[in-house]
């Protein structure tokens, strides 16, 4: 039997201005957490935060996604976005809500190339051709695991150098 | 924001991940980790040595991927064998596991699954703590919990100087 269980899920949209909209929703045996994100694209800056604890631990839980409106103006991926994210969000709100921020921004770069790919794809280009356009264009894809490393298989069937 | 009929509100990107921990019979915990996207889809079993918390086995696999060389990367796990899941860990997985010469869903799943071992200790504590049937019991149950807690400052609850413990005189 399950001691614990947690589900986290999330979805993105993407509007006409270039703003994402990230909605996470995160359910365990403690806690039910939502959060709705914008981003706004090529920034990556986040451009709103909403937050609601539906089921928490200690009456000051629900007050801590009131602290989501100074995570306004956060670059995704800047210089230590994440341990930012621990301190403002966790430290000083709720650990378990700045976990469910760092799923959600990390969704934006993928759904951005998804929006791209979907573009891509519908114009008759192959796979390959989509990863090799994307590794050449985008500095941070780059060495970013063993798949993406200049060693690997795929960059160098790809004939991509940096 | 309101929904019109002319919006196209598809979603372009989801993911849903799931993590789960239970105990074994042989004393140990086992932590389950599902992950499914747009892109990918993974999963991984980890199981942690009780009392001490060492990863003594761990096997994933990614079924489903962009670039299918990802597929061959479930070696890297055996990395993870003997790490403690206690302080260091989040930063340990992901310079060993992560990185330009790992793999950053794995990295992330073996964190998912350490955290479900840790939240599994956790529950049956608050289970007991918050089944306090009066508002006298419950504030008690509070105040001990602040009161012997070594997380100050962790989050909004242990903030010093907060309502709560104003209220609650700790």
């Amino acid at each position: 039997m399950f001691e614990f269980t947690r589900s986290k899920s999330i979805g993105v949209e993407k509007r006409e201005d270039g703003i994402f909209l990230i909605h996470g929703f995160l359910d365990d045996n403690v806690y039910t957490i939502e959060l709705d994100l914008g981003v706004k694209t090529p920034e990556f800056t986040i451009v709103s935060a909403k937050g609601n604890m539906k089921r928490y631990t200690t009456p000051e839980c629900p007050k801590a996604p009131s602290i989501l409106d100074d995570a306004i103006g956060l670059q995704i991926g800047g210089a230590d976005f994440e341990t930012k994210v621990k301190k403002l969000v966790g430290r000083g709100g709720c650990r378990h809500l700045a976990d469910l921020f760092i799923e959600c921004c990390n969704a934006v770069f993928p759904a951005v190339i998804q929006t791209q790919w979907k573009i891509a794809r519908s114009n008759g280009m192959s796979k390959d051709d989509f990863i090799k356009g994307l590794v050449n264009k985008e500095p941070k894809i780059r060495d970013r695991c063993m798949t993406y490393s200049r060693e690997s298989e795929l960059v160098r069937r790809l004939g991509v150098s940096w | 924001m309101v929904q019109t009929v002319v919006d196209n509100r598809i979603l372009g990107y989801t993911k849903n991940m799931h993590a789960g921990a239970e105990n074994l019979d042989n004393g140990n915990t086992m932590a389950r980790v599902r992950v499914d996207d747009t892109f990918l889809s993974a999963e991984l079993e980890i199981e942690v040595k009780i009392p001490d918390l060492k990863i003594v086995s761990i096997q994933g696999r990614i079924i489903r991927s962009f670039a299918e060389e990802c597929r061959n990367n479930a070696e890297i796990l055996k990395r993870a064998v003997g790490m403690r899941v206690g302080s260091g860990i989040t930063r340990l997985v992901k310079e060993t596991i992560g990185g330009s010469n790992g793999c950053n869903v794995f990295a992330d799943m073996i964190l998912e699954g350490c955290n479900a071992v840790i939240m599994g200790f956790t529950v049956d504590e608050l289970d007991t703590q918050l089944a306090a049937e009066t508002d006298e019991a419950f504030g008690q149950v509070l105040k001990d919990m602040l009161e012997n807690n070594p997380r100050v400052g962790s989050c909004i609850a242990f903030v010093e100087g907060n309502e709560l413990r104003r209220r609650l005189g700790v």
